[in-house]
């Protein structure tokens, strides 16, 4: 992301053209293969795999100390970073808390999840500050539309917003964030935490889980993906069309459109362009559900919750592929510019960490990992629900729409 | 300073091979002080803009980046990821030179003004 003057301002070269046609036939192959040499009963079976860890590890893991460990970790980062935001400079390349919150919490909590599991429903400072207010929270069931709006939000500020950098803009957003998910915690329940939501989603592709005799165990990330209830839909496609429309805010055609606006009418382009990304996203997922549903068995009556958490791999393949270098370098910022809060001068981002053929291997792999994990998971849901032959045709139209998200993933990052 | 030795080792190897760059197909420019570009770009800045958009500026790892800049007001100009900050006089060309040591794409922009003039595309 490119966030005013402070934060960002290094994008990525384009991919090679050779790197990203490779990808692109490797890409379509998989997704053939997956139709027509895969299982032809499904194979995964959620939250009864899974191997268990050893007791002693279960034991630590679950202890009342890690949890308290995690819990203070979690209010501790709250309060610096509202602290910093508040009190530091007002200004990003002074002040770490922009970089905190845009590089270390939003990207860096995903990386956490997807290594570890949902550490954050045990870290959320939203989660422990409404158990203080009141012990019996509940857990589900809140409407999803709070959720939806809390991302939205976090979204237009991060990708839209002029001033999103700014210490200030991030303190008040952080403060009225986490006071209205308080309230929305008391009233509806967990549930409501849009960030949340979303790093639970992530954790479901981590290797270690909870298996439904409550076991922590290490599992395939495809059973992972179908334990518990099915993702929001809504969610998922919000969250993959705002890395979409942050790919699209650098192609050049965007850069000379955005260019020459003055500010009120930059803020429109950038809400309609945010807004019309994640609309097209969702039209085509639903257009690719409209052509699967002829081909469903009877009884099954919601096949857009049904192929949900196949997309749940695409979105962190987009987001690892967009973000990785931010992460690798803004990153930095969250503790080169520790001195800074204190009137001193920090140190300066080191670029050399990671080189541009690293990084374009990482955002390709991103996207077809995804691409691939995506595809198995729906050809393993396609096969329980598409009826007896007609399981692949029924394939076709979802399988399309995943190689045209993987194929714009595509075009998006060599074409910067 | 880790950049700076970086960016020495960068200019000596450079007649060499290309530093920094992962790719064994390509050759890197032998570029020299002397060989400098004759025609050196100017971008122009009018009330905050840059006149006729926001311009692209390429060059490869390890050469020379040259260029002027123009601006009927005084700004400040940085150079993202290099963190060069450059004062701009009005109506006096300012000379910005240096070497493209990190690649990547960079903004180019007006700190006063707040507008991105140019993107400076250094290949890897």
């Amino acid at each position: 992301m490119i966030l005013a003057h402070g934060i960002g301002g290094r994008s990525d070269l384009p991919v090679p053209l050779w790197l990203a046609l490779y990808a692109s036939a490797g890409a379509v192959a998989v997704s053939f293969v997956a139709v027509s040499l895969l299982w032809t009963t499904s194979r995964l079976r959620g939250s009864s795999a899974g191997i268990a860890v050893p007791t002693g590890v279960a034991r630590l893991v679950d202890s009342r100390g890690t949890r308290l460990l995690l819990q203070a970790a979690g209010l501790a980062a709250l309060l610096t970073l509202l602290g910093a935001g508040w009190f530091g400079p007002d200004e990003s390349s002074d002040n770490p808390a922009p970089t905190w919150l845009y590089a270390w919490f939003w990207l860096g909590v995903p990386a956490a999840s997807l290594l570890l599991g949902p550490v954050y429903r045990v870290a959320n400072p939203v989660r422990t500050l409404a158990r203080l207010v009141r012990r019996d929270v509940r857990r589900d069931g809140a409407p999803t539309w709070i959720p939806i709006a809390g991302l939205a939000a976090f979204l237009w500020l991060e990708l839209v917003y002029p001033d999103s950098d700014s210490p200030r803009v991030v303190a008040v957003f952080v403060t009225a964030y986490v006071l209205v998910h308080i309230a929305a915690a008391l009233r509806f329940g967990d549930e409501c935490d849009g960030f949340a939501v979303y790093f639970d989603l992530v954790a479901r592709l981590a290797p270690i889980g909870r298996r439904d005799d409550g076991r922590l165990v290490v599992r395939n990330p495809l059973d992972g993906l179908i334990a518990g209830p099915p993702p929001a839909i809504s969610v998922v496609v919000l969250l993959l069309g705002g890395t979409t429309f942050d790919g699209v805010t650098r192609l050049p055609f965007w850069i000379d459109l955005r260019g020459g606006l003055a500010r009120p009418e930059a803020v429109a382009l950038g809400t309609v362009g945010l807004a019309a990304t994640v609309a097209a996203v969702a039209g085509g997922y639903a257009g690719a559900i409209a052509l699967t549903r002829p081909y469903l068995r009877k009884g099954v009556s919601a096949p857009a919750a049904a192929f949900a958490h196949s997309l749940v791999p695409i979105v962190v393949g987009y987001a690892v592929a967009h973000y990785f270098s931010f992460a690798v370098f803004q990153g930095q910022a969250g503790w080169r510019l520790l001195p800074d809060l204190f009137g001193g001068t920090g140190s300066r981002i080191d670029y050399t960490v990671v080189s541009t053929t690293t990084i374009a291997v990482v955002q390709i792999g991103g996207i077809v990992a995804g691409h691939i994990l995506g595809v198995i998971a729906a050809h393993d849901r396609a096969v329980d629900i598409l009826r007896r032959g007609y399981v692949k045709v029924g394939q076709f139209p979802m399988l399309a729409l995943m190689v045209v998200y993987t194929m714009v993933g595509i075009v998006l990052v060599s074409s910067s | 300073m880790r950049i700076a030795s970086v960016a020495g080792a960068c200019a000596i190897a450079m007649s060499l091979v290309a530093c920094g760059h992962d790719d064994p197909g390509t050759v890197a420019e032998t570029t020299t002080n002397a060989a400098a570009p004759a025609v050196v770009p100017t971008l122009r800045v009018e009330g905050g803009e840059a006149v006729g958009g926001v311009q692209t500026l390429a060059a490869d790892l390890g050469a020379n980046v040259s260029f002027d800049v123009v601006s009927d007001e005084a700004d400040e100009l940085h150079i993202h990821g290099y963190d060069k900050t450059v004062d701009l006089a009005a109506g006096t060309p300012t000379r910005v030179d240096f070497v493209a040591d990190i690649p990547g794409v960079f903004e180019i922009e007006l700190h006063h003004a707040g507008t991105e003039i140019a993107q400076l595309r250094v290949g890897g």
